[in-house]
């Protein structure tokens, strides 16, 4: 006679089943019933006679080789629990059962790893902007992610007008299969009424302009995080060209919710802007030198400027490599000046 | 004389810009999106040509399949390049060569373009562009891309266990920053698939249409023969300077010069590109080389960044085709067919640079031999077995070995992955 012993290790996310719409792609698992509770039963002590892994993923290497009860060897009921956690901490399954039956030829194993949760219903992401959170339909449940999808889809909105956007997912599990809603608000799509930068050693041009002029200018909307980059790259060409301690702090948003407008303002501190100072040679040969000095005449106590120092460092370096050098340089910036020593040294043929 | 010149001055004024020897795309007009990826494909196009219309016939005719089960409006266009992977540019899934020649059927090539359409799906050419996804959010859009495809194949009537062969033997490397690491990804589709289908993977059709394709080094824009990278078409070879050692040698050939730290490059270009780049050329000269003359000079200055949005795009559309640094110095022998292009960076490399061109010389007699691709040749097995115990039957064994799943079984008469001749 075989007695069969259901022990349940179930190790699985415990959501309340609300009743949801059909799921219209994915057909549902039936809805099993939760298996019975252990039994204080003795097993019969003859070593285990088989292991079977039943489920998604359990042809494959990975799964078999992190379980560790083998046939023809004694029945281990720590060692069993402990392979039903490595094999729960693949995150493919929504439950993991461990089912002995007890038979003649000894203790049977079978490990089985339910099919994981899948999404199968989006709702909420019709607005045009949110086509990214559509495909999740067919794809693993994962909280993390529905989150992460979300903070990406505030930003989109965000980029596009949208500053006061917020969404935010919630999830229903029925019989395996899960239902998505992202609850979207919006707000108002905000155009800017002023952008105005203040401080600006250059010239500004059309450089915060985007998307054929629709946004990031008077009129068109607001993309905040391009407004920000904008930002950096104007103080970074401040900095190329002299401006050495140029700056700026985060720009000043104005906001007129009841028009759905906004005002940007953009302080720029350039600060001093930088001379080159001593720019010395030291080593190569008197012909060497005499180029160098050439070349650099014209930089000494010049403002500074980095793309007409790249220049010059180019034309030396082609030049030096011409008469046998390479050319490595340290550079120092001190008192609001740039000095540069320019070291030559042979350079192998 | 008055009227004439009114005509010169209205002409000189309505003049567009151009890019690569043709006016901007349509798209320009409506969305810097859709505009940079065109010129983007407009850049494959002068590169590699358009590929073999019947295999981009064949290719298109499975993404319709599956495009048909997604949410797609319209069967994606394909462009076929001589590259690895595959990738959504704009509305144009872009299908590299060296990851269909080692695909085993065409369930497998389902799977990979049905990966690309649920990109295409969640818009992410659009998100892409506007936005610098950050490396979470990335990984997570290529894991629903992964998950969402297998449903996709499932629908369309094909294996779903196809997705997890496609990512397990088309795939060349296990993390390429990207993508979330290879095993991941196999685990969780490996946890979706049916393994048991007995639905038809379309290996023969998928090999009668691959034949003839190049397996492995596609000689065509330059390969290596001994220490030389050959250009057929243009009938010439480059070897790098004494005293520069090699880094790689492949399609392109690259050097470093260990005491000036200097970088060699060379590769071949499409004439538009090449022309283009030389018209942009700071210091431009003509040089005489041993196959034809050489424009040479200063790679084109980077842009201050304060036109207009239309204007950026273009000019990051130019950066990205010749990929530079604003003081490399650059050679474009124009050929028939390309243009081939050597690059020098770092102190010194003008002069490196006019050194190294007399080093590109009319390719030998045996080089032209030698530079000739493995082409995909399916032939019928006589016994059954695993691809890995019937490799033999091929020229080269390393045809199945490389581009083969070891495990695949075959009945007596079905199609192995073979070879033409052995692969360099």
């Amino acid at each position: 006679m075989l007695r069969f012993v259901w022990v349940a290790l179930l190790l699985g996310c415990g959501h309340s089943a609300r009743p949801v719409h059909p799921a219209r792609a994915l057909a549902p698992a039936a809805c099993a019933k939760a298996p019975p509770r252990a039994l204080d039963v003795e097993l019969s002590t003859k070593p285990v006679a088989k292991v079977t892994i039943t489920g998604p993923a359990a042809w494959t290497q990975e799964v078999r080789q992190r379980v560790e009860t083998k046939a023809g060897s004694d029945l281990d009921r720590t060692l069993l629990a402990a392979d039903v956690r490595r094999l729960w901490e693949l995150g493919i399954a929504s439950q993991i059962e461990a089912r002995i039956a007890d038979t003649s030829a000894g203790p049977e194993v079978e490990l089985v790893m339910h099919p994981p949760l899948r999404i199968a219903r989006v709702v909420g992401a019709e607005h045009p902007l949110l086509a990214l959170l559509r495909p999740l339909e067919g794809s693993l449940y994962d909280p993390a992610r529905l989150q992460t999808l979300a903070r990406l889809a505030e930003r989109r909105l965000k980029a596009h007008g949208y500053a006061r956007a917020t969404v935010r997912p919630t999830a229903e599990v029925r019989c395996g299969l899960v239902s998505v809603t992202y609850a979207v608000k919006t707000g108002p799509q905000y155009r800017l009424s002023a952008l105005v930068v203040e401080g600006s050693a250059l010239p500004i041009g059309r450089s915060f302009e985007r998307a054929l002029g629709t946004a990031n200018v008077v009129g068109g909307v607001l993309n905040y995080e391009d407004i920000l980059s904008e930002t950096q790259f104007l103080v970074t060409q401040h900095q190329l060209q002299g401006w050495v301690t140029a700056s700026a702090k985060e720009p000043v948003l104005a906001y007129d919710d009841a028009r759905g407008l906004v005002a940007v303002r953009i302080e720029i501190k350039a600060g001093p802007r930088y001379r080159f100072g001593t720019l010395v040679v030291v080593g190569g040969s008197e012909r060497a030198r005499a180029r160098f000095e050439e070349l650099v005449r014209p930089l000494r106590g010049a403002l500074l400027d980095m793309n007409a120092y790249r220049e010059v460092e180019k034309r030396l370096g082609d030049d030096m490599h011409a008469l046998g050098f390479g050319v490595w340089t340290t550079p120092v910036t001190k008192d609001q000046t740039l000095d540069v020593q320019f070291e030559l040294r042979p350079e192998p043929r | 004389m008055t009227r004439l010149l009114l005509v010169i001055v209205l002409l000189g004024g309505c003049a567009r810009t151009t890019y690569l020897g043709a006016p901007l795309p349509a798209s320009c007009k409506s969305s810097l999106g859709a505009c940079a990826y065109d010129l983007r494909l407009r850049a494959f196009a002068d590169r590699f040509g358009p590929g073999r219309a019947s295999l981009v016939a064949y290719i298109s005719g499975v993404a319709s399949r599956v495009a048909r089960v997604s949410t797609l409006a319209r069967t994606p266009k394909i462009v076929l390049v001589p590259t690895d992977g595959a990738s959504v540019v704009g509305d144009t899934i872009v299908v590299g060569r060296e990851l269909l020649v080692r695909l085993g059927s065409e369930a497998e090539l389902a799977a990979i373009l049905a990966h690309e359409i649920v990109h295409m799906e969640g818009n992410l050419p659009a998100l892409a562009y506007d936005h610098d996804v950050d490396d979470d959010q990335r990984l997570v859009l290529e894991s629903v891309a992964d998950e969402r495809g297998v449903l996709l194949l499932e629908r369309a009537g094909y294996p779903s266990y196809a997705m997890y062969d496609a990512l397990r033997f088309g795939l060349t490397s296990d993390e390429d920053g990207r993508h979330p690491p290879r095993d991941i990804r196999l685990r969780r589709v490996a946890s979706l698939v049916d393994r048991s289908s007995r639905l038809d993977d379309g290996r023969t059709r998928f090999l009668t249409a691959i034949a003839g394709e190049v397996l492995d080094l596609d000689f065509e824009r330059g390969g290596a023969v001994g220490e030389r990278l050959v250009f057929p078409r243009s009938r010439a070879a480059l070897s790098l300077p004494a005293g520069v050692e090699r880094v790689s040698l492949w399609t392109s050939l690259n050097g470093s010069h260990t005491a000036s730290l200097r970088k060699y490059s060379a590769y071949s270009m499409g004439r538009q590109m090449a022309a283009e780049l030389v018209a942009h050329m700071r210091e431009r000269r003509t040089v005489r080389t041993p196959v034809g003359d050489a424009q040479v000079g200063v790679a084109p200055r980077e842009s201050k960044g304060n036109g207009s949005s239309l204007e950026r795009v273009i000019e990051q559309a130019r950066a990205q085709m010749w990929s530079l640094g604003p003081y490399d110095a650059v050679a474009v022998v124009e050929r028939e067919h390309e243009a081939i292009v050597l690059v020098v960076s770092g102190n010194g490399s003008g002069p490196a640079l006019a050194a190294w061109l007399p080093l590109l010389q009319p390719a030998s007699d045996a080089e032209r031999a030698a530079a000739v691709s493995a082409r995909i040749v399916p032939t019928r097995v006589p016994r059954a077995g695993t691809t890995r115990d019937l490799a033999t039957t091929c020229i080269d064994p390393r045809a199945v070995y490389l581009f083969e799943n070891g495990e695949r079984r075959l009945a007596v008469g079905d199609l192995l992955k073979c070879s033409d001749r052995r692969i360099p």
